[in-house]
């Protein structure tokens, strides 16, 4: 018991910046008015042109009372800032208790600060696809797909913008350029579409959608491409 | 100055109230990692490991409160209320007052308790006869009472040291993304 207390009172007295040390990172600082104490913070993270699904939680899955803050450190920036968008689901025992979404720029070497506010999570249908903030917490400018029991996947950062239709799949607008017929786009990229889907573009239409497991790469002057 | 006061008393309080009480031990390292394996394997639905894991956990540190939840959570997804409630109580007696999985708990010990829809009223069976009254002992020589006080003591310490030095939020350890994806 004693070493609790201690353990418990060096942690309060500690540095309170959880991105000390770190070269490139981002702050995560996570509240809510609905949710009083997690046991696992679920995060989609989309980085760049990458993206990545992880987990954060306490030893030995004790709870942690809100507000929290946690840090994602960027290994291997490049020289170019680095666009961050972060969708989090709290959760306790095996439900979801709420979830909340926030982007940030950071510069090579610096560090940037994040706040998400956890809220009751909305009805989504489990596997399609919604922009951030239509029925699920995301960024608006990001598809996503719907997880039942768990963050939103994010699909990826649509460059036109993301479109909201009613009783449909949400997509990546396709912007002001038409697509070349016969060419190979990723959705959002000259023709509406899912990011991590690759089409073929038939009269300014996605025809003929091929998933891409490791993401759609969008490629200047030629056709793009799966990963 | 509050800070060293809080300290001096939960140092106090501690010092009398918890003579057996030590540093974390060999044995509660071990169960923290049972529990880590059995909290993994819980969230994994691999409910019948959880179980042998958590039940290690808690045999190695049966002071601990958040194995019997885990336990308990464990038990239930496995249909087994009536050591899951066992669980509950064992884990309701041992968690501070105001924390925030009592709530949890109890939501799922009355979904244990809760009767099965199919049972069907019976008239009750005549009432026993009272009975003769017993001379109830002391309070205070009750088995529980010392350790109840001692434990409300020092969880009392305990809290009002961390309200008093905590200087920021609580925290998770950090996720590092990079070319591969993120891990924590």
């Amino acid at each position: 018991m004693l070493a609790a207390i201690a353990v418990l009172g060096l942690a309060a007295c500690g540095d309170d910046d959880p991105c000390a040390g770190a070269d490139t990172c981002v702050r995560l600082d996570v509240r809510s008015a609905s949710v009083a104490a997690i046991d696992q913070l679920e995060l989609d993270v989309l980085y760049g042109d990458r993206h990545a699904t992880t987990t954060t939680q306490a030893a030995g899955g004790a709870t942690t009372a809100l507000p929290l803050a946690t840090a994602i450190v960027l290994d291997g920036a490049g020289d170019a800032p680095i666009a961050v968008s972060v969708v989090a689901a709290g959760k306790l025992g095996a439900g979801v208790r709420g979830t909340g979404a926030a982007h940030a720029t950071v510069a090579p070497h610096d560090h940037a600060a994040l706040a998400i506010e956890l809220a009751p999570i909305e009805a989504c249908t489990a596997g399609a696809l919604y922009c951030g903030g239509d029925k699920l917490a995301g960024d608006p400018g990001v598809l996503y797909q719907c997880n039942a029991g768990g963050v939103p996947l994010a699909r990826g950062r649509c460059a036109n913008g993301c479109t909201t239709r009613p009783g449909k799949d949400d997509q990546c607008a396709a912007g002001g350029v038409a697509c070349v017929d016969g060419g190979h786009y990723c959705g959002g990229d000259k023709l509406a579409g899912d990011p991590m889907t690759l089409y073929v573009c038939a009269a300014g239409a996605a025809t003929q959608p091929m998933l891409c497991g490791n993401g759609c790469l969008v490629r200047t002057g030629q056709d793009d491409a799966c990963r | 100055m509050t800070a060293r006061v809080a300290w001096i008393l939960a140092a106090a309080a501690t010092a009398a109230l918890a003579a057996p009480a030590r540093a974390e031990t060999a044995d509660e390292r071990r169960a923290l990692d049972h529990l880590d394996r059995g909290v993994a394997a819980y969230r994994a639905g691999d409910y019948a490991r959880a179980r042998s894991e958590l039940a290690a956990a808690s045999a190695l540190a049966p002071d601990r409160a958040n194995p019997y939840r885990w336990l308990a959570l464990t038990e239930v997804e496995l249909g087994d209320c009536r050591e899951a409630l066992i669980h509950i109580e064992s884990f309701l007696s041992r968690a501070p007052a105001g924390d925030p999985r009592v709530g949890e708990m109890v939501a799922v010990r009355t979904r244990c308790v809760a009767p099965p829809p199919s049972v069907v009223a019976t008239a009750p069976p005549p009432a026993p006869a009272p009975a003769p009254p017993q001379a109830e002992p002391s309070i205070v020589h009750r088995w529980w009472f010392w350790t109840a006080i001692g434990a409300a003591v020092i969880t009392a310490a305990g809290v009002t040291t961390y309200a008093l030095t905590r200087d920021g939020d609580a925290r998770l350890p950090p996720v590092t993304c990079g070319a591969t994806g993120c891990r924590p």
